[in-house]
Order: structure tokens, then C-alpha cells, then sequence
């Protein structure tokens, strides 16, 4: 599964990782299908008893304040509700904004793992 | 106009209450004239071009964050300037950087609805008189998601991101009966403790 945007790409292997790169800048309206993508993810690992989603996030460059909220509330803060589920980010240590932003995500989730690379 | 029709909120003041500047530019873009998707998708080009240009001023070590920084900022608030930006009218947005010694100073100008202006005060007075800024973005992300059920989608963020990147922010609302002109002040830190 993708979305495949002018800047950006979401990409699910339909397994385990979710993996997101390029710059994801778009109207808050685009958020919609990202939205709805997210939680067909999670309906898929549900579905598949998968214990542990991986997302990939070390090639995304940037992400602006509503692709944050759409990825916390849609995809953390979902995986959250989903029971046993494992959620891992992979982080890339030198994008700026990723050090500064994603470890909040900690408190959004309780089995949360946070790499940077 | 009459004095108390402008509003101020946190730590504003005008560039020209300043001391001289060591750099200024200005970046207007007259919104009206550009379709809206358009203005849009270029707020990212503007955001890395003062990122870029902006960083070749500062120290060599804190080139990196400056640039990261300011194209956040940028974009965070050109985002703002075009979704309230009040379209009826043939409004500009106003770009407009002061480089001090100790820090980087970035007004955003535009004009918006007066009907939208309560909203940006709650937002602007919440966001500065938070003691926990984490708490707050983990408070406004549960609230985001109980909206997203009632089918709505604000989350109220960018401001939130532009604090946890140490930036301080104010305002100043200018009301009119028709428009209203809102510069926002972004203070970027160029000392050792904060860069």
C-alpha cells in the first residue's frame, strides 16, 4: 500500500513496517487519506496478530505541525489502543526536528521504542 | 485608529523600537494574486530560502539549527498566514527578519477575519502561560483526537512546535471592523546557552 504525494511517500509493506519520506508539508485538508491510510495500517496489523509495527521514519526530512498531529493521533496514539501491540520508530539522528519532536511521543504511548540512527 | 484597538500579546515590540538592526530583508507575498494551493506549496521554498540565507550570517556551529530552525518557524507560520488569511481581500503576507547579535527576530504580517481573532488569543495566551510545554502537547494531541471523532481536525500545534525549538513567540492584533492585521513575533536565540 502507498501514497505516493509530490514531496513525500507512505509506504506499507503490508507486514510490519510503515515507512514515510520526503518532506510532508500538505494542506490540512490532504491529511485526510494519510489519515485513512494510517488506520487501515492498524486494521491490518490487528487483523494479522502482528505483535510489533515498525515505522520508519529516517528519510523523512520534514514534517510540518498538522502531519505531526496526523501521525500522533492517527497512528501512535491508535497503535496505543491496539492491545499487545509494539510500536518502534526509527529516528535518523541528524534530521534536526525529529530529535526535537519525536521523543514527545513517548508520552502518548506506553509500548512505544524510539531508535535514532 | 484608536489606541485600544490594538491588542498585544506576550513579549511584542516593533522593529522600529529596536536598536539598528545588523541585517534586515523583507519577503512579501501578495496572496491574492497567487492561487491558494499554489501559495501553499511554495511556503516550503520561501521557508528554506530564508533558512538558507539567514544561516550564512550566523556562526559556523550554529548554521545547522539556525537553518532548521527558521525554515520550522517560516513554514509554521506562513501555514497560519495563508489558512486564516482573509482571502476577500487583496492581502500581503509580509516576511520580515532582523538579525541582532544575540538573536534572530522573524515578523509575520497578514491579515485575517476579525471574527477568527478570539480564537488566535485563547490559542497565543495558552501556549505562553504554560509552565510544561510537553504536557501541553501531549494534552492538545488527546484533544485532537477527541475532535478528530466529532470530525473535526484543529489541533492548535504549530505554535506548540515552534516553543519546544526554544523560539519565543508574540503577537500584536491590530483590529479593524472588516480586517484585522496580526504580526507575529518569532525570537530566535543566537546565544551560546540557547543555539
Amino acid at each position: 500500500m502507498n501514497i505516493q504525494g509530490k514531496n513525500y511517500k507512505v509506504h506499507f509493506d503490508g507486514k510490519g513496517t510503515l515507512s514515510m519520506s520526503g518532506k510532508l508539508a500538505a494542506m490540512p485538508d490532504e491529511y485526510q487519506k494519510i489519515d485513512d491510510f494510517f488506520e487501515s495500517v492498524i486494521d491490518a496489523v490487528s487483523e494479522a496478530n502482528t505483535m510489533e509495527l515498525v515505522l520508519d521514519l529516517r528519510d523523512l526530512i520534514y514534517l510540518n505541525s498538522s502531519g505531526i498531529k496526523t501521525l500522533c493521533v492517527s497512528l501512535v496514539m491508535e497503535a496505543d489502543d491496539a492491545e499487545g501491540l509494539h510500536l518502534k520508530i526509527l529516528c535518523n539522528n541528524s534530521l534536526t526536528w525529529q530529535v526535537e519532536t519525536l521523543p514527545t511521543f513517548k508520552d502518548l504511548m506506553d509500548n512505544l521504542e524510539i531508535v535514532f540512527e | 485608529m484608536a489606541e485600544d484597538n490594538f491588542i498585544v500579546i506576550g513579549d511584542y515590540f516593533d522593529p522600529q523600537d529596536s536598536e539598528l538592526f545588523d541585517l534586515s530583508s523583507t519577503l512579501r507575498l501578495r496572496a491574492k494574486s497567487i492561487d491558494q494551493k499554489k501559495l501553499w506549496e511554495s511556503k516550503d521554498r520561501s521557508a528554506e530560502f530564508m533558512g538558507d540565507i539567514w544561516s550564512l550570517f550566523v556562526d559556523s556551529e550554529k548554521e545547522k539549527r539556525i537553518r532548521t530552525v527558521l525554515h520550522s518557524v517560516c513554514v509554521e507560520l506562513i501555514e497560519n498566514s495563508v489558512k486564516y488569511g482573509r482571502l476577500a481581500h487583496d492581502y500581503i503576507i509580509t516576511i520580515h527578519l532582523c538579525l541582532k547579535s544575540d538573536e534572530l527576530l522573524v515578523y509575520i504580517i497578514n491579515k485575517s477575519d476579525p471574527s477568527l481573532i478570539e480564537e488566535l488569543k485563547t490559542s497565543a495566551r495558552l501556549v505562553l502561560c504554560t509552565d510544561n510545554i510537553i504536557k501541553l502537547f501531549k494534552r492538545k494531541m488527546k484533544e485532537a483526537k477527541a475532535a478528530k471523532k466529532q470530525g473535526k481536525r484543529k489541533s492548535q500545534l504549530g505554535f506548540i512546535r515552534i516553543l519546544m525549538q526554544n523560539v519565543k513567540l508574540s503577537w500584536q492584533i491590530k483590529m479593524g471592523p472588516e480586517v484585522a492585521v496580526v504580526t507575529t513575533l518569532a525570537r530566535i536565540s543566537l546565544t551560546e546557552k540557547d543555539a
